[in-house]
């Protein structure tokens, strides 16, 4: 099989990949200029959050959200900034792997010293087996590497045009208004399984608390309440997994009843994702959790203006919602035939990401 | 020309005159016999012969031409 | 890990063909076999060991085969108690599992408990529908004598257990592809054997696997997205939504098992191996009896040479074709051996697929539409002699076109349709409420894919159906490349990578979607 041939081809081989290299790295910082003027886009859903982040003045956040759409659609930042004067943003993306939360974070520490870095743990779900969670580390590192990669979508601005920002309208919080009655039945019932975090996603765990450690924020886990992706099994895995590695763990799932969840209007699909009505409780729970850290109020601090007038909007509009969802309950009527006179979430908020979320929340199931 | 392969020239004609069966080197590979028109041909070949085709013979290389076919024929007679 | 993971295009495939090439030549049978039970090792871990039985099995029986004398009811009998256990163990991993969890639903909603025997994780090895049929073609193959039983056990592991081969196929028949694998009969011509590794070789294999990347990932896994609302909530679909259903299916189903197929008998070049090819321009085929020479050829050929002839052929069967001529003429007799032939081979079709209603019912659509094709065949010849047009005309032909073309999007809605009841109901459906305005009035922008989507939805198909064309028209990209100057040629391939690349449906936004293939 050795034949002199391939000798003399190695020359051209080498030639031939030099230029490929030379090829990515020119699009890439191409495609990274353009991205940079195009953070506005939808469909760079990630690059959107990231660039929103980027976009906050450095040092200004006290706490940092970071998960999956369980994680934007259940904590809302303004909320707590008008109970508490606590600055914070939920970066969330839908689908959210370990390795992207990783990066995200990455890229918040670039501008950002929190004092806690709050992670919702549907994450850990996702990407199962070693060769795959080797995969997408592999992955990671290389679109870092070559950007191209990350942004190769901006193509799609040319015909999908500009469209609104949604990701950083509300502090990085998706404000949904349907309803769609969940079935919660025992979905918490107790039991002795576990469903193991796999090991990939474990090293990314660690990754995510070492890191937290250099920025000196306290990493703390946390379960949003959703009756289709938390169950007894994954509790007792994951609060056992926060046990070895040190972190705290709050588990929603357990204090659902407690913190005044009420599945027949708190959440727009059945039980997957919260409403603002349930986000609202929610964000209640966790500012109640973040009082032990003494955070400085800065509603007073002028730095913080904009926070005040964003955060007055973000109340009009909210309590408007929350209302007409909790009196549209009270009102007796079925609250699981939708939404019909429910006013309807932004429309980025349903179309754009409906399809991959559908997708990709279905292979958790 | 044998007189067996005639003979298959004749009842190829019998299916489609439209072909010169003589010449012809690619009688399956061209699809002028189709599968349906080998398992009637075969049924032909076993009345005019009367020899037995069996699954084993049913390759390509056998059908593709009348010689082909004749020389098939004449090693199932023995 | 699929053909399509980057862990198999970048290190998988490269390292093991690399290394390939660094070994001397004696070795590299052991290595291409270890490296083929790896990689099915990644894919279904211990059942491995069922690939391993099957092989030394089939290798054992083969020999017997071949000592027993010709036609003996021993050389029958070890025939088929071969082939009986090959597909008993295919049924018996595939279809049990099925079979127990239907009795266990209809145990919960009768009784409102599971079985007692639940739980039926019958673990399935990969590729298991694909290597069984290649063992009992060759299992039949010696037992009729028209090939030696092999030797060399490396090159049956080979044939039944190459990685390329081993998710989806193509289905090899004995004389196909196992002479090309290094065994003890080595192939003699050396001329041959370094042409089949030269560097153009290997550079038109990388390009076959790129563009084969591409139709996946830019065509198939966008509409993928499509495909998987429209099926799942093809209760709040009607008209042409179901029509764009079908013809969606239809489209991500050729991109992606086409696709596949070029990242497959890419992959098998880099080692000197040619794969039989699996489709041929399907979607110019004029009837559907053509459609299935060009589409899946491999199940095609594989059905025709080990069911439909044996079955033709059998004593049976001729008995009562030489019967029917006498008593109803060769019109009639032609009629009903083809039903005979055909009906094992359809109904086999479909359930290869797997256990479920809307397989067998494609099964039976093909067996239908096949047999009006045959009895209507008298009525056809004589409408064109009569009229005088030309069948080959250019408007017969595209009438024919047209027609396969339902045909085909019909058969593939029912094949995706979430079990029969929903392909029924989709069908019902396609007739109400048709409104066409849909396809351009924003409608199509509410299934998850963007305007920019769809242009690159087609595009992309646009420029596939369009090397199609070319192909069909006799067009050798190999030959035209091989011919161009090297800036020429490294400009082709920086602009596929670049198109993959900038055009791929991955990333934030978008799920990779397994091979569909795989799952049967």
């Amino acid at each position: 099989m050795k034949t002199g041939f391939w000798k003399k081809q190695w020359v051209r081989i080498l030639a031939f990949f030099l230029i490929l290299l030379l090829l990515l790295a020119g699009m890439s910082s191409v495609t990274m200029r353009a991205a940079a003027d195009q953070s506005s886009r939808p469909y760079l859903k990630r690059d959107a959050v990231e660039m929103e982040v980027r976009k906050e003045a450095a040092d200004s956040l006290d706490v940092l959200v970071l998960g999956d759409s369980e994680a934007y659609r259940s904590f809302s930042p303004l909320q707590l900034w008008n109970e508490r004067g606590i600055t914070s943003f939920t970066i969330g993306l839908s689908g959210a792997k370990m390795t992207e939360l990783l990066h995200l974070l990455d890229v918040a520490a670039e501008t950002q010293k929190p004092r806690v870095v709050l992670l919702e743990t549907d994450a850990l779900y996702r990407i199962q087996g070693s060769a795959a969670g080797m995969q997408e580390i592999f992955l990671e590192r290389w679109s870092s590497w070559f950007p191209v990669f990350q942004y190769h979508n901006l193509w799609k601005q040319v015909f999908d045009g500009a469209q609104p920002v949604t990701a950083g309208q509300w502090k990085g919080f998706h404000m949904a208004a349907g309803v769609k009655a969940a079935d919660a039945g025992s979905y918490m019932a107790e039991s002795r399984e576990k469903r193991p975090v796999s090991s990939a996603n474990r090293l990314l765990l660690g990754k995510i608390k070492d890191k937290c450690a250099t920025m000196g924020a306290d990493l703390v886990l946390y379960s949003a309440p959703s009756t289709v992706n938390y169950d007894s099994s994954r509790h007792n895995a994951i609060a056992e997994l926060a046990q070895q590695m040190g972190i705290a763990y709050l588990d929603l799932n357990q204090e659902a009843e407690a913190i005044g969840i009420n599945w027949q209007t708190d959440t727009s699909d059945a039980g997957d994702h919260l409403n603002v009505s349930g986000a609202q409780r929610v964000t209640q729970r966790l500012g109640g959790f973040l009082q032990q850290y003494s955070i400085a109020d800065k509603r007073k601090n002028a730095a913080y203006a904009s926070w005040n007038s964003l955060g007055a909007q973000y109340r009009d509009k909210a309590d408007r919602v929350i209302q007409k969802i909790r009196n549209k309950a009270d009102a007796g009527s079925s609250p699981d035939k939708t939404d019909g006179s429910v006013s309807k979430p932004d429309k980025a908020d349903r179309s754009g990401e409906k399809s991959s979320e559908n997708i990709r929340e279905r292979g958790r199931r | 020309m044998t007189q067996t392969e005639n003979k298959v020239i004749e009842l190829l004609k019998a299916q489609d005159d439209t072909v010169d069966y003589a010449s012809e080197q690619h009688l399956i590979d061209d699809r002028i016999l189709d599968s349906f028109g080998v398992i009637s041909l075969v049924a032909d070949l076993e009345d005019a012969f009367g020899v037995q085709v069996d699954t084993a013979q049913m390759i390509p290389e056998n059908f593709n031409s009348a010689a082909a076919i004749a020389r098939m024929v004449e090693d199932l007679e023995g | 890990m699929g053909y399509n993971e980057i862990l198999y295009l970048a290190v998988f495939l490269p390292l093991a063909a690399v290394l390939y090439r660094l070994l001397p030549e004696a070795a590299g049978k052991y290595f291409l076999l270890a490296v083929s039970w790896f990689y099915f090792y990644l894919n279904s871990g211990k059942l491995l060991l069922i690939l391993i039985a099957a092989t030394v099995f089939v290798y054992i029986m083969a020999g017997l085969i071949q000592k027993a004398a010709p036609k003996s009811a021993g050389r029958k009998a070890a025939m088929g108690i071969t082939v009986g256990a090959l597909f008993g163990m295919l049924i018996g991993l595939k279809y049990t599992g099925f079979f127990i969890r239907t009795a266990s639903q209809v145990s919960l909603s009768l009784f409102g408990s599971d079985l007692p025997l639940a739980a039926p994780k019958i673990l399935v090895p990969v590729g298991i529908s694909y290597y069984t049929l290649e063992a009992a073609g060759y299992i039949l193959e010696v037992y009729w004598g028209r090939t030696a039983a092999e030797k060399s056990f490396c090159r049956v592991g080979l044939f039944l257990g190459f990685f390329p081969q081993t998710l989806e196929g193509p289905i090899a028949r004995w004389q196909d592809t196992a002479m090309q694998f290094p065994g003890s009969r080595h192939l003699k011509d050396t001329k041959e054997r370094s042409a089949a590794m030269s560097p153009e070789t290997v550079i038109m294999a990388c390009l076959r696997i790129l563009w084969g990347m591409c139709k996946k990932l830019i065509v198939a896994d966008r509409l993928n997205t499509v495909v998987h609302e429209l099926y799942t909530n093809y209760a709040s679909y009607d008209g042409v939504m179901i029509a764009v259903a079908a013809v969606t299916y239809a489209l991500q189903l050729y991109m992606e098992f086409s696709g596949m197929m070029d990242v497959v008998i890419g992959s098998a070049r880099l080692f000197g191996i040619r794969l039989p090819e699996n489709f041929r321009q399907p979607f110019f085929a004029q009837t559907a009896s053509e459609f299935w020479r060009r589409w899946h050829i491999t199940l095609g050929v594989w059905l025709k040479t080990y069911v439909f002839y044996p079955v033709t052929t059998s004593r049976t069967v001729m008995k009562w074709n030489r019967f029917a001529r006498k008593k109803w003429g060769r019109y009639a007799a032609k009629v009903g051996t083809s039903f005979l032939a055909l009906a094992p081979v359809w109904l086999f079709n479909g359930l290869w697929h797997g256990p479920q209603w809307n397989y067998i019912f494609y099964g039976i659509y093909y067996l239908v539409i096949l047999m009006i094709e045959v009895i209507l065949e008298p009525v056809k010849k004589a409408f064109y002699t009569r009229t005088g047009i030309r069948s080959k005309g250019a408007v017969p032909s595209a009438l024919r076109l047209v027609r396969t073309w339902l045909i085909i999007f019909t058969g593939e809605m029912f094949f995706r349709a979430d079990g029969l009841r929903a392909g029924l109901a989709m069908f019902r459906r396609m007739f109400q409420n048709f409104g066409l305005q849909r396809l351009w009035d924003g409608t199509l922008l509410d299934l998850g894919l963007s305007r920019a989507d769809w242009a690159a939805v087609t595009a992309g198909t646009a420029a596939v159906l369009a090397a199609d064309l070319l192909r069909e028209k006799g067009f050798s990209f190999s030959a035209w490349y091989q011919k161009r100057r090297l800036p020429v040629r490294w400009c082709v391939c920086y602009t596929l990578i670049f198109v993959l690349i900038i055009f791929g449906a991955y990333g934030s936004g978008y799920q990779p979607v397994d091979l569909i293939y795989k799952g049967f």
